[in-house]
């Protein structure tokens, strides 16, 4: 047999929760009220101070990207084994509360700061890169250039006299995709909205019945989503490193035939379109044919032209190359949605609570009936068992 | 009796209480309210998909039937908390407790029961869930995914924590009322530590840390370290991180949120053992 002990049942045990519970009430009130009196230091006047920064020109994977490293930022992301120009300056810099990031007043003072860039793996001195001009994409610049392989490096400034420059040791982290993949940008025919991006092969379209879709086959890279985000705007307060994000860095250029397949496959060859604003008052564009010998300037985009049909509910599509062999990760998932009736999705959510009255108005009735079924001397226990 | 002998009888116990109060929570309207509430959400963020797809011709998704199933489970370990948190309390307040207690019921069997009572019912209310979400999914021809399956299974291990965590408030406890509003006081500690740290952050938000105030420093520390605190504690925040994982499709992480659910289950009920003796049953 089980035994229990109610030792200390007549006790007045204490328990903390119990009286932390009297003042958790009043916690939320005493924060909020420390919290406004932190604030007024937001409303002072927005000073200059004259600091050591980077200008970078960065490699985004897809084209080249001006940046700017105040001091608040410790760390610097660039991508592996590309060309990276990273020039140290002096100049003003005002921090903006309403936008929360700093910003360089270069017309007042705009300062190239003389020495070289040391990189360094661990405290290991791996390389020393001096400044000079440099033409990335036609955009003059003077700097150090910095390619690396991915890992975790740090920067700083070796002045001509041999001191390190104030500030200008920062983390380095430089990073690679973690997988490429085969993305595709999206529009409707009507509408001409700002395009969709499908770039995962677990992604499902889902279209109206009718729905006429252009699709635009492009290579996608899968990187940290917390790296891309503070390579491509270093002050930044989004992005997570749990997370990853898919860009778009060309169009995909040995495209051959869509295979579209609901149990049985249809090719859709790349076509040129054109792009038409609605006239009058309707707002946006219209895709249409595009006619080589009719037109004078060039289409404005070629294209796979996918229409949603009323025959088939799914289907999914995949692209071939121009060798005719399937493009690792272009697989998609095609699924057309009916119009729904509103009240058809909230009926369903009328019949628990239809369940649970018939439930109990019928329990109620079995007691009732059984009650009167009852000897008079029962105490009803019997309607229990 | 030997050790086997007794876990075997306090199973029995406890399959008998938890049938029991598994009997009467499903005699509680308010049960298929919240799951009739709990649809009516679903059925709302699928018709603003529906609407979405309708008006610009489509929209590419991933999990569409993950957020409503999100959502569900929220709400059902809200419900349970409140349940969990009246249920001890309720029968010391009553004197029912002590009698149960006089016969071979231990706290062991009797906590058992009523952990069990409460999964019993939260199996009930996802197993409602998913259907509601097929037949969705058939209506709208939405894909019914396997991760939907995996998501559920997560719930029932993060509810666990819910419940018991319930449980633990209500054995400190020896009125409903009382239980009630140190669960209240906890929402809302939470709460107010989420909305202080999003403030601070906002704040704060890309200024240098040499420029900040002393005053929101010392505030930004404090609620990143009360933030950490509640985050690791909220059986809600591991519920919420169970899904992120899943739209992100890391299986270690899956496996590792879930055991972390399952240990958080088991110490939460063996701090409800050890405050029930030690408080008693009176």
């Amino acid at each position: 047999m089980v035994r229990h002990s109610r030792r200390r049942s007549s006790t007045s045990f204490r328990w903390f929760p119990v009286p932390a519970a009297k003042f958790a009430p009043w916690l939320p009130l005493a924060l909020t009220l420390l919290l406004l009196a932190a604030a007024p230091a937001q409303s002072q006047e927005p000073e200059k101070t004259e600091s050591f920064v980077y200008r970078g020109r960065v490699f985004n994977g897809l084209d080249y990207t001006d940046t700017f490293y105040p001091p608040s930022v410790e760390t610097i992301y660039l991508l592996a084994n590309r060309e990276n120009i990273l020039s140290p300056r002096r100049t003003r810099v005002t921090f903006r509360p309403l936008t929360g990031v700093y910003e360089a007043d270069w017309t007042s003072m705009n300062r190239t700061v003389a020495g070289e860039l040391e990189i360094l793996s661990g405290n290991e001195v791996i390389a020393t890169v001096p400044q000079q001009s440099h033409g990335i994409q036609s955009h003059a610049d003077q700097g150090s250039v910095v390619s690396l392989p991915t890992g975790r490096y740090a920067v700083r400034v070796r002045a001509d006299d041999g001191s390190i420059v104030p500030g200008s040791q920062k983390q380095l982290v430089v990073f690679a995709p973690r997988r490429q993949g085969l993305g595709y940008q999206m529009v409707p025919q009507e509408g001409w909205i700002r395009p969709a991006h499908t770039d995962d092969p677990a992604d499902v379209i889902y279209a109206r019945e009718g729905a006429v879709l252009y699709l635009q086959p492009y290579v996608a890279e899968e990187y940290n989503d917390l790296y891309y985000t503070r390579l491509e705007d270093p002050q930044s307060q989004s992005g997570r490193k749990d997370h990853w994000t898919w860009v778009h860095v060309r169009p995909f250029e040995r495209a051959g035939d869509l295979i579209l397949d609901f149990g049985q496959t249809v090719k859709v060859l790349a076509m040129p379109y054109r792009v038409e604003q609605l006239p009058g008052s309707r707002l946006g564009y219209k895709v249409v044919d595009y006619d080589p010998v009719a037109e004078e300037r060039p289409p404005d985009f070629v294209a796979y032209q996918l229409f949603v049909d009323a025959h088939h509910a799914s289907y999914r599509l995949q692209l071939q190359d121009a060798d005719g062999r399937t493009v690792l990760g272009s697989q998609r998932q095609v699924h057309r949605v009916p119009e729904v009736n509103s009240w058809a999705l909230y009926f369903l959510a009328g019949l628990p609570t239809t369940v649970g009255v018939y439930l109990l108005v019928s329990r109620h009735e079995r007691l009732v009936t059984g009650r009167k079924a009852l000897p008079p001397e029962s105490n009803g226990h019997e309607l229990w068992q | 009796m030997n050790r086997v002998d007794t876990w075997r009888f306090r199973w029995q116990l406890a399959r008998t209480i938890g049938r029991r109060d598994l009997h009467v929570a499903i005699y509680d309207i308010r049960l298929y309210a919240t799951l009739s509430a709990t649809i009516a959400i679903a059925a709302t963020l699928l018709r603003n998909d529906v609407e979405s797809i309708q008006g610009n011709g489509f929209v590419i998704l991933s999990n569409p039937l993950l957020i409503p199933l999100f959502g569900a489970a929220v709400v059902s370990s809200i419900y349970l908390a409140v349940a969990s948190t009246t249920t001890v309390a309720r029968e010391r307040e009553r004197g029912t407790l002590e009698v149960l207690f006089y016969g071979p019921v231990d706290a062991v069997a009797y906590l058992l029961g009523k952990v069990l009572a409460q999964m019993g019912v939260y199996a009930l209310m996802v197993a409602v869930y998913l259907a509601a979400l097929a037949l969705y999914a058939l209506i709208i021809n939405f894909v019914f995914a396997l991760n939907l399956l995996l998501a559920a299974l997560l719930s029932v291990a993060t509810t666990s924590a819910v419940v018991t965590v319930g449980i633990l408030l209500s054995t400190l406890h020896r009125s409903v009322r009382s239980a009630l509003l140190t669960l209240l006081a906890i929402a809302l500690a939470f709460l107010g530590v989420q909305l202080g740290h999003d403030h601070v952050c906002s704040l704060t938000s890309g200024m240098a840390r040499g420029d900040y105030n002393p005053l929101l420093l010392a505030l930004q520390t404090l609620f990143t370290w009360l933030d950490r605190i509640f985050n690791s504690l909220s059986p809600l925040a591991y519920l919420k991180r169970g899904f992120d994982v899943l739209l992100r499709g890391s299986v270690a992480e899956y496996v590792l949120t879930m055991g972390l659910s399952l240990l958080y289950s088991a110490v939460a009920f063996g701090l409800a053992v050890w405050t029930l003796r030690r408080k008693g049953v009176r």
